[in-house]
Order: structure tokens, then sequence, then C-alpha cells
């Protein structure tokens, strides 16, 4: 962070700018989730699955005396599942009332970045694409996308019916597609 | 609300349902000055208090009640029926002002006349006093109201009371949600206990695993847990005396209505239960005193005329027995009629005509758990409105629990509830299935049947597609789990060691759930999951098994309706409620086998340790005895049916044969060796009553008993004669 000088205002608006983001990683993009969203990352943990359950479901994991259900990145993307263990970030819950983790390949760490960076999402994007990111972030490395945690709740994604498991045990075309 | 007026209303209320308990039974004991005093004590502290509060509207009312008590006290009135039912809307009124503050701040104004109107009548009660005592705002009241109202006040809210009260419960109810009194002594214990755990923490914190002293902090650790635990549970425990404090009032107040006579009568008030529970089984049980009230005891002339006395009595019955809590509701009405009952079920389509007829009256009597099932000749007010002992049952099967009931002609109908003592943890057995754990909870588990691979095919017979499983000459639909829950097939490992099929019975479904293994039975804590995952309705919770692992707990019964099981009404009536209820009353299993040429024989189920199928080439013969290695030791066995020669030319021809073997051991006597009994075929488990002893059988000893209504030998006292035998031997 660049250490604004005497001017009241500049300082302001630096901090109301800057934002950090911690980065992750599903299949060859990189995501970013605003830190305060997240209330702690678990790193890398045996999920027990859960049988009949929608396909975005990773499994559910043991968190402080709760059962936590968690949802699957790569599945929400509709890429193959991840190889190894996935990496598992706990969600802050106050305003969904519903405590839930994310299930990534890694994550990378804590990068602060400019507001002003941010651009919406395209409008060319497909409807699933729409409801999963939140803009993106121009980074020197390529886009960081942005995703609303709040979205990705299990309950809302299940209601949106964008991401449910069709008869034949894929995905569902998303509408613009078909 | 501030603090104070929170606890002011929590103590009101308590108070309150003291007043109505006492109320109640003032009417029984009109002259026992301390229940008086009681009642007294708490509308006087409610005034006083309030006056410092600063609620006049309650103070008023209170105070016209205080003043009608002081009479009463000083003997200047007479206990009627009339002046309990004005104290019992006296308190109803103070109730509604509480919930009103509790729920609004303040006391209100908009329904101010009421209290006129009660307080008026409270007066009119009192008539005795002379009017110069009659005090200001008591005078100003009857006054504002006018006194032409107070003669109707007197008859108009008769039949408004049952509703109110009731409307009253349910927001008492409503509110005890909340808060709950703690002894002081338990918080500290248990504040003792957190200390005690922070403690063991950061000091295993310190040290590593490798440190010497960590099994002794791992071993700490272990039993501040379990003392915590409990200590916690000991919290929750609420007597079950605070649920059956409102019944003495509403049974009084459905009396009435219904035209009936009914005393209550209460055993056990001290009996804790979990408070989750004691919410979970408030609406059962009332349905059930409601029932006993308005369909068991007949009216006042036909108990006469049946010999009775004029006054029917319900029983409200808690005690602790094997690790549940039981509740009784016993009328001692007319029983339930078991012609109409038939009849019912006839009309209504749950049963056919020939069914019916071939029906014990014990098999009868389920059927009014069915759903859709109703004998109230005409809905009342208080009963047949379709709520029916099918939700009584379903609300007490979902917290773990079971409904039986028992009824005698003429004599009464007993219903009992039996209930976990807590909901949060539950005992269980986990089982693996495509790789994964599942626990299914111990209440709904009947028995476990293992299949070896080879017997697969043998033992399972199809029907179409459906698989059913043979258990003692009867069939049972097969679940297999894996695939009911689209897990991937099994793993060749233990296609190889074959399936176990767990016996489940919920809901009067039973079916056999085809598991590829049994892991330990466990107590396992009860986790709730996300709604999305609620939404599959196949489990009803997840759990942290001792291994760290998470395992979902299966609903029993949900997976029965998935899977297409139907209620099998005659079986699972006779196997399930009827041998609980018969269980009491006797209280010895047995487990039924043929021994000699189609003799029913019986051993004392303690007795039995295992039943196993032995390949006849396993038994042994040594100087002429036959016997089995078994675990490592060696075990006499017992022929006393000749079954072994027969086997032995089965197996002659070239067939395959395994013997029956019942491991038996007298658990109670220390040291004693196993014996190993040879039988045909075990039939059955089940209860039954031992007969008088008689000299022959004595002598051989055996014994007579009634097992479902057969003539069974009973054996007894064999393993001692049996270890002098193989000492014989050896």
């Amino acid at each position: 962070v660049r250490i604004a000088g005497g001017d009241r205002v500049d300082e302001m608006q630096e901090e109301n700018d800057a934002v950090s983001l911690c980065s992750l990683y599903a299949g060859s993009e990189t995501f970013g989730i605003d830190t305060r969203k997240i209330r702690e990352v678990l790193g890398e943990r045996d999920l027990q699955r859960v049988p009949m359950s929608p396909e975005f479901i990773a499994g559910v994991v043991p968190y402080r005396g709760e059962v936590l259900t968690t949802v699957n990145l790569r599945a929400l993307l509709g890429i193959a599942a991840y190889s190894g263990k996935g990496c598992v970030l706990v969600m802050e819950d106050d305003q969904a009332a519903e405590r839930f983790g994310l299930v990534v390949d890694a994550v990378g760490g804590v990068v602060t970045v400019s507001q002003r960076t941010l651009e919406e999402n395209p409008c060319t994007l497909e409807a699933r694409g729409k409801w999963l990111f939140d803009g993106a972030y121009k980074m020197e490395s390529g886009l960081m996308v942005r995703l609303d945690p709040q979205k990705l709740c299990p309950s809302r994604l299940s209601e949106t019916g964008l991401f449910r498991k069709s008869t034949n045990g894929g995905m569902d075309a998303s509408p613009d597609r078909r | 609300v501030d603090d104070l007026t929170k606890e002011f209303i929590a103590e009101s209320q308590e108070g309150l349902d003291r007043m109505e308990r006492c109320l109640t039974e003032l009417e029984t004991r009109p002259d026992d000055a301390g229940l008086l005093g009681e009642i007294f004590r708490a509308v006087h502290t409610i005034k006083g208090t309030t006056g410092f509060l600063g609620f006049d509207r309650l103070e008023k009312l209170a105070h016209a009640g205080e003043h009608l008590l002081g009479s009463l006290r000083d003997g200047r009135l007479a206990v009627t029926s009339e002046l309990i039912s004005g104290l019992l809307r006296l308190m109803d009124g103070l109730r509604a002002i509480l919930v009103l503050i509790e729920e609004t701040g303040g006391e209100g104004t908009r329904s101010g006349d009421e209290d006129g109107e009660l307080i008026a009548e409270l007066a009119l009660l009192n008539g005795e006093m002379p009017p110069a005592v009659i005090e200001d705002e008591l005078l100003h009241a009857v006054v504002d109201v006018g006194v032409a109202a107070v003669p109707s006040a007197k008859v108009s809210d008769t039949a408004s009371a049952p509703a109110s009260a009731a409307a009253n419960s349910e927001r008492n109810g409503a509110g005890n949600d909340k808060t709950l009194r703690i002894d002081v002594d338990v918080l500290n214990r248990m504040m003792n206990l957190v200390g005690e755990l922070v403690l063991t923490r950061n000091q295993m914190l310190q040290s590593d695993r490798s440190a010497a002293n960590f099994p002794e902090l791992a071993r700490r650790l272990d039993s501040v847990t379990a003392d915590l635990r409990e200590t916690v549970m000991q919290a929750r425990m609420q007597p079950v005396g605070n649920l059956f404090g409102k019944f003495p009032r509403m049974v009084r107040d459905l009396a009435r209505t219904c035209g009936r006579d009914v005393r209550v009568e209460f055993t056990g008030q001290e009996t804790g239960l979990d408070k989750s529970l004691l919410e979970a089984i408030k609406d059962p049980l009332t349905h059930a005193v409601r029932n006993a009230v308005d369909h068991g005891i007949e009216s006042p002339a036909d108990r006469v005329l049946a010999g009775k006395p004029a006054e029917g009595c319900v029983r409200l019955r808690a005690f602790h027995q094997s690790g549940s809590v039981v509740i009784e509701v016993a009328d001692d009405g007319a029983g339930i009629p078991m012609e109409r009952v038939l009849a019912k079920a006839i009309e209504r389509n749950l049963v056919t005509q020939e069914q019916a007829a071939g029906m014990s009256e014990r098999e009868a009597l389920q059927l009014i758990f069915l759903p859709g099932f109703s004998t109230a000749a005409a809905v009342t007010t208080v009963s047949g409105r379709g709520v029916g002992m099918d939700v009584v049952r379903a609300n007490v099967e979902k917290v773990g629990g079971s409904v039986e009931v028992e009824s005698r002609r003429g004599e009464g109908t007993t219903l009992r509830l039996r209930v976990p003592l807590t909901l949060a943890i539950v005992p269980s057995l986990v089982v693996r299935s495509g790789g994964q754990s599942f626990a299914l909870p111990q209440s709904a588990l009947v028995e476990l049947v293992d299949i070896p691979q080879r017997e697969f095919a043998k033992m399972v017979q199809r029907i179409g597609s459906a698989e059913l499983y043979r258990l003692r000459e009867r069939l049972l639909p097969m679940v297999w789990l894996d695939r009911l829950l689209g897990l991937e097939a099994d793993s060749p490992e233990t296609a190889s060691h074959g399936h176990y099929l767990a016996v489940l019975e919920a809901d009067g479904c039973r079916y056999g759930l085809v598991v590829d293994d049994l892991m330990s039975p466990e107590e396992i804590v009860v986790k709730p999951l996300s709604p999305v995952l609620r939404e599959i309705g196949l489990f009803s919770g997840a759990t942290v098994l001792g291994n760290g692992m998470l395992a979902l707990i299966l609903d029993v019964g949900a997976t029965a309706a998935r899977a297409g099981v139907k209620p099998i009404e005659e079986e699972s009536v006779e196997i399930g409620a009827g041998e609980a209820a018969t269980e009491e009353s006797i209280g010895e299993s047995f487990l039924i086998f043929e021994d000699r040429a189609r003799e029913r024989t019986a051993l004392p189920l303690n007795m039995v340790e295992r039943i196993e199928s032995v390949p006849l080439e396993r038994i042994e013969y040594a100087g002429g005895r036959p016997l089995l290695q078994y675990r490592g030791e060696l075990l006499p066995l017992r022929d006393e049916g000749n079954v072994l020669p027969d086997l032995e030319a089965a197996r002659q021809r070239g067939e395959e044969v395994l013997a029956t073997v019942l491991i038996c051991g007298d658990a109670s006597r220390v040291g004693e060796q196993r014996v190993g009994m040879v039988v045909r075929q075990v039939l059955d488990v089940s209860t039954g009553t031992v007969l008088e002893k008689d000299a022959v059988s004595e002598a051989a000893g055996m014994e007579l008993a009634l097992v479902k209504e057969k003539l069974t030998l009973v054996r007894r006292e064999f393993g001692s004669k049996a270890t002098t035998l193989w000492q014989e031997v050896a």
C-alpha cells in the first residue's frame, strides 16, 4: 500500500479505493473474494460426499462443532473435478444467515487492488456466468474474476435453478445456449 | 422491555403457573389453607411489584383478586365451583396483561374494559363483603362498566374460557422457550469444567504428541468432556411436572364442555426430560389427555350405570425405564370399542373385511394409529378435528420415541409414550455402504443379519426385480443402500465377504437395508444439515465419528418411503408395538427353536449369546461327544434333539449341510463355560409367560411357558450340568 502524503482528501480516497482480495484458483482461472467476506481458510480437507445432493455440493466437512456444507466452484463453472484435494474456505455469514464453505483448487494469498481497476461483467456472458461472477479486476498478470459469496450460498444456488442437475447426470445447459 | 420488567414477567408467570395448579387442587381440597396461601401469595406478589413498576391496569386487577382471596382466606367465603372459575378467569386476565407487557412493553388500554367486567365479577363473587369495604378503584371500575353489566358478566365467558386458556398456554409455551431456569450450582459446575477444559487445552498445546504426559492429558480431556456433557444435559433436564402443570386446568375446562366429571392424578412429576424433548411431546401429550377426557371417559350417568364412580380419573404417570422416559396417560373410561374400530377401518378402506375378521384385539388396536382414523361419532370442539393418533405417533417417532396403546373394555385405555432421555445424543450403529459411512439410529434397528457371499444366492429370493430375504419364514423387502443413494457399486473386497442386512422398522414399515459392512455402535451427536441437504429428505442430520470423519444419519422412515416400502399392518403390529406392550407385564423374552421332532422349545433370550451356522465338518467328536472349536475355545455341544445324526445323513447324500448352534452362556455367572446347543431351526424371538412349574418338567430342568399363546418348553439351569458332563469327558 502506498502511503499517502499529508493531503487528507488523498488519504480518504486511497482508503476507499483499496480492496484486499483473497485470490483463489479453479481450473485455469483466478478468482478473488473480498477478505472481509471470508471467515476462515481451512486449507485442504477431506470432504464427505452427500449422496443425492445437487452437483454443485462438494460435500460436508466438520467445522467448529457444526456440519458445514461446501460448494464446489469447479462444478459451478462446469469444469471437470479437481484431481487433488480441494481447499476449503469458510464464508462469512452475517447476512445470508447460512454458513457455507467454498471448495477451490488452491488459495493464493491476499492482494490489495484498487477499486478503480474493477470492470463489470461483460454483457455477452451467459446466464450462469452472470450469476457467479461479479466483475473482474484488471491485474498485471491478467484478469481476476470477483466472486460474491452471497450468491454462492447453496440455498440461493438451488433457488436459481441454473445449476440443477439434469437427468443424464451432467449439468443443465444454460438457457442462453439452448 | 427492560431487565427488571422481564424478570418480573418471568416470576409472575411462574407464580401464576403455581396458582393454576393450586386452584384446581383447591377445588378438591377446599379447606387446605396452604394452597390458599400459595394462591394469595402469587397474586399479592404481582400486585406489590406492579405498583412499583407502574403497571396500573395490572395492579387494579391483581388488587381485586387479592381482595377476593383475602375474604376466602379469612373464611368469609366458601370454595365453590363458580368461585374457582372466577379465580381462573382472574388468572387468565393477569396472564393476558403479562403477555401484552412482554410483547409491547406496555400494558395497553385497548381491551381495558374487559378488566372492569372481570373486576366487577370478582366483586360480585365477594358478595358478602359490605359495600363500605370496597376500595376506591374497585368502586370506580364497577361504576365504569355500569351495574347492568354485572349479572351478564357472570354467564358470558364460561364458553370462551377454554379457548382463551388454550391460547394463553400456547403463548406461555412460546415465551418459556427462550428462557430457562438453571440451578446456580449446575452453572458453577459448568464454568469450572470449562475452566478445566481450557487448562487442559493449554497444556496440550504446549506439550507435543510424543510427550510422556500426553496420554494422561488426553485422558483428562476425555473425563472433562464427559463431565461437561453430563452437566449440560443436567441443565437441560426439566421435570415433566412442568408439562403436567397445565393439564388440571385443561381437563377441568374440557370436562365441563363435554359434560364429564373428571379428576386428574399425577405421579413422577419430578422425572427429568430434555427441554427440547419436553417441547416435542407437549402436543402429542395434550392430544392424548384430550382424547382421554373426550373419548375415554363416559358421561357420569353412563358411568354410574356401568357400576363405576361418577367421577372419572385420568392418570398421568412418568417414569424411567431402560434409558428412556415413559409417560403414561391412563383413563378409567369405557376402553376402545373394538368393533367400532374395525367397522371404521373397513369403512375407510384401511383394511379389508377378511383382514378385519382375522385380527386379534391387539392388532385391531393398532389401527387407530393409521392416518385418517377417528372413531369419534361426531366432531366435537375438542376432538375429531383430523388430528389423529397417527399424528401423535408421528410426532413421538420423530424424536426417536414410540407410542403404545392398551385398552380393556369397560376398564379404560392406557396410552404410553416412550421417549429417549435426550435428543442431542443418539445411540446408533455406523454402517458402510459404497465407501461411505452412515449412522442408523438404534431405536429403529430390530436386528442384524450377516449374509455371507456364498449363501447370498440361496438366501435372497426374487419376485420380479424385487429382492426379498426370508427371515424366519417371513419375507422381508431388501433395500440396497448404495443403489438407493446412487453410490458406486461395492468394492471387490466387500463382494468377497458378503453383505449385512440391517432389519429396520419405522413408521410401521419393516425392511432389510443391505450394507457392505458394520462398524462400531456409537453414541453420536446429531448436527443439523443445511437446508439444501435437508431437501434431499433422506438424511436427518450428520455427525462426527470417533475417527474424525463425518457420517450422515439416515432417516429410516424416509428411506423406506423412497424405496417404496409400504407399511405392513398385521406383521409389524404384532412384532412391534404389541410385543413391547407385553414386555412390561411379563418381562421375559425367549428364543424359540425347534428341537426334537417338531417340538417347540425355548431358551431365555439372555442366555443365548449368538446363533451360529456351522458347516457340519467343523463339528468334531471326542469320546463320542460333539465339540466345536469356537473363537479359540473348545465348546461342548449338546444335541438333545438328535439333530446331528440327521444332518450327518444328509451330508452322506452329498449335500452341503450347516448346523445351527446356539452359543449359550449365563452372563450372570462368571467363569462358567459356554455351551453350544444344536437345534433344528430357530423360529422366533418372543415374550412369554412362565407357567406354574410342574414336577415332571422341573425334574428335567424344564419349565412350561406360554409363548405366543402356544405351549413351549423352556430350558433352564442346563449350564452347570453341561459343565460337569464336559469334565467327565476330559
